[in-house]
């Protein structure tokens, strides 16, 4: 069984060759393409001034002709894949907009540990984490030649799996990665779709200063031959990989279920259609935009399709697992039942009540508002620092993105009337205030020096008002704000 | 003179034979010496956070000493053990008691909501699980291993340089292997 990194060597240049094979074929092809068409005009003309060409003038290219043609295309695919595989991990994450971990947050910790268990499971093999800022649910992976790999996951999957369900998705990365494939998918993104994707932006700046053109005309060819390519490398990259990458993750974990249950979960949440970089396909568990191509079957569907229907890859795992559907029917996000019986359980709250000490103020912070020391507290998984008196917080800008991508906590029914109560009033008001921003009443708690009051540009509509300190990168959230702010924007996802 | 060149061929082919099967050979080992400094990390990784996990209990649990006392005296064991048998013997108490400890947890609402607690939880979590998935690594290695011992023409070989079976890391949990009781 290939399960040992060096069986897997010698499979993984074979494959790599292969892809740069394609390449140097895409450019022969594309510059025997430019001869003969330059021909053919050249005939045309010829022609149409009723020139007489010299002898032994043919349409079709002569060796030599061909010869050159071929020179060149390997020089130029050598030069694409100079370009395309330097720092092609960095270019990747930079494009997917992916963020280290932060070792402090509770759900962070976790995905690394799930995924070093992983790395164990192969064989002690070093994996590195990233995280994709957005509640959508997806995970990928990269790795590149000097045997670097990473796989990363959203937020939302982060938070919305339990362990068992993670471990399944990590094992089916990290199936990818222990065979082999993964560094071939990691070339043929960079290779072709950030290729296309650079076009493609180059194109909307040209149209906005000038429209038509040759030049626009010459990008739009261009950009068409790309997405060809990109055809061309989905039929390279079977979808076999991923049935494959199921089945090692099953075999790793011994929980084919669990992964059924996280494919349905996925597959039945957004998955990230509209993130940075949705369009490569190839490197996520799941392609994040939906179409009907990928989840058919038969001949044109296995050609040009990335992935498998989902539904036969949860049946294949179903199977292992000896069982049906029916065992997915009340797959819900685990972290939701927890809430769910959180709120449930009165013995629980009352627990808490009588229990629980105050945690001492840390002395660390103090409250804008009452000047008491605010405590660190865990506020959807990540540190926060709260006040005990007027219930405010003291959260992190990094941080806050993240806690607006996880529901985990369930929001009070108050928190709702209040939305809801805001939203009449601004509806019937319907000023729109400035977006600009005043100084605040409070002094930053860190740096204490006068605060800035401004909107948060997600929730903007709707008038909300935040004190944050540009220089220290802290906000401060009145009592209830945080809250607010969070069940406006679940609501608009 | 023919014959003569056939023999040397033959005699050529043998030996590279036995070459490649001694490397293969020696590849497995070591394959299986690096799987089991695998799980040997993450054992020394478990017993340097159960220390911290008794300071952290002790505060709230003290009249549970028997527990605390039974966790101490396993991981010293397990600390101690040589050889694999004794080695896997000693961690299989090792995760006995320390089950029976966070059984002991669940009744103590004030300790289980400790920050402390929660993150050597996830943290002994995750080392539990990394020293199954390790010695389920090694237990695939050794199966091939095994395999390679035993099977013909390699077992020849095998033989000739002195390779010897290893052993499984077994585990002897009492919750997993016993036969559910059935009451009517």
């Amino acid at each position: 069984m290939p399960f040992s990194f060096i069986e897997i060597e010698q499979q993984k240049s074979r494959k790599i060759i292969l892809l740069f094979i394609v390449l140097v074929f895409f450019y022969f092809l594309s510059a025997l393409f430019v001869v003969v068409a330059f021909k053919i005009g050249i005939f045309f003309e010829a022609v149409s001034h009723q020139r007489i060409l010299f002898s032994g003038f043919t349409i079709w290219p002569s060796i030599p002709t061909i010869v050159i043609t071929s020179a060149i295309a390997v020089i130029v695919a050598i030069i694409h894949w100079y370009f395309s595989t330097q720092n092609l991990i960095e270019k990747i994450l930079t494009y997917l907009n992916a963020q280290p971990l932060d070792p402090q947050d509770t759900y962070h910790q976790r995905f690394k540990n799930v995924v070093e268990e992983v790395g164990t499971a192969i064989g002690g093999k070093k994996i590195e984490t990233q995280v994709i800022n957005s509640h959508a649910l997806n995970a990928f992976a990269l790795a590149d030649f000097k045997g670097r790999a990473i796989i990363g996951g959203t937020e939302g999957l982060l938070v919305k799996l339990n362990r068992r369900q993670l471990e399944a998705v990590v094992g089916h990365e990290a199936g990818h990665i222990a065979s082999g494939d993964c560094l071939a998918t990691t070339i043929s993104t960079s290779l072709f779709e950030l290729h296309a994707q650079a076009l493609k932006i180059l194109r909307e700046l040209s149209r906005g200063r000038n429209r038509g053109g040759l030049p626009i005309l010459f990008l739009m060819v261009v950009l068409s031959i790309t997405k060809t390519l990109t055809f061309m490398i989905n039929m390279f990259i079977s979808r076999e990989k991923e049935y494959r990458s199921d089945a090692i993750s099953s075999r790793l974990t011994r929980d084919p279920l669990s992964l059924a249950e996280a494919l349905y979960l996925i597959s039945t949440n957004w998955r990230g259609e509209g993130i940075a970089g949705d369009e490569l396909s190839s490197i996520f568990i799941m392609s994040p935009r939906w179409n009907a191509l990928e989840e058919s079957e038969g001949f044109w569907a296995n050609l040009f399709s990335t992935h498998p229907p989902v539904q036969k890859r949860m049946g294949v795992m179903l199977d292992m697992a000896h069982t049906d559907i029916s065992a997915l029917k009340n797959t819900k996000p685990d972290s939701l039942k927890q809430a769910e019986e959180i709120i449930v359980s009165q013995e629980n709250l009352i627990n808490k009540m009588f229990n629980q000490q105050l945690p001492t103020a840390s002395g660390h912070y103090s409250c804008p508002k009452c000047h008491q020391g605010l405590i660190e507290v865990l506020y959807e998984g990540m540190p926060v620092w709260k006040c005990q008196f007027c219930q405010g917080y003291l959260v992190n800008q990094n941080r806050f993105p993240r806690i607006l991508s996880r529901e985990v906590m369930p929001l009070s029914p108050e928190i709702a009337k209040l939305a809801k109560a805001m939203r009449q009033s601004a509806a019937e008001k319907s000023y729109s205030a400035p977006m600009v921003n005043t100084p605040s009443q409070f002094f930053c708690p860190s740096c204490s020096k006068k605060m800035v009051r401004g909107f948060y540009p997600a929730i903007y509509p709707l008038k909300l008002e935040l004190d944050q300190c540009p220089a220290c990168q802290v906000i401060w959230f009145d009592k209830n704000e945080l809250q607010l702010v969070q069940y406006f924007s679940q609501i608009s996802a | 003179m023919i014959f003569f060149i056939i023999l040397l061929a033959l005699t050529a082919l043998v030996i590279l034979w036995f070459i490649i099967t001694y490397n293969s050979l020696v590849f497995l080992r070591m394959r299986l010496k690096n799987a089991w400094s695998q799980i040997d990390v993450q054992l020394k990784r478990r017993h340097d956070l159960i220390p911290n996990l008794v300071e952290t209990a002790k505060g709230y649990i003290a009249h549970e000493r028997q527990t605390l006392e039974n966790v101490v005296k396993a991981r010293q064991q397990a600390v101690s053990a040589e050889g694999l048998k004794d080695k896997a013997q000693a961690e299989n108490f090792l995760t006995t008691t320390l089950r029976s400890l966070f059984a002991v947890v669940e009744n103590y609402p004030n300790l289980k909501a400790n920050q402390n607690m929660l993150a050597l939880q996830e943290e002994l979590t995750t080392t539990e699980n990394k020293i199954s998935f390790a010695r389920q690594y090694y237990n695939d290695e050794t199966m091939r291993y095994n395999t390679a011992l035993q099977t013909f023409p390699t077992n020849y070989v095998a033989n000739m340089f002195g390779f010897i079976k290893e052993d499984f890391f077994e585990i002897e949990d009492a919750s997993e292997k016993q036969a559910p009781s059935v009451k009517f």
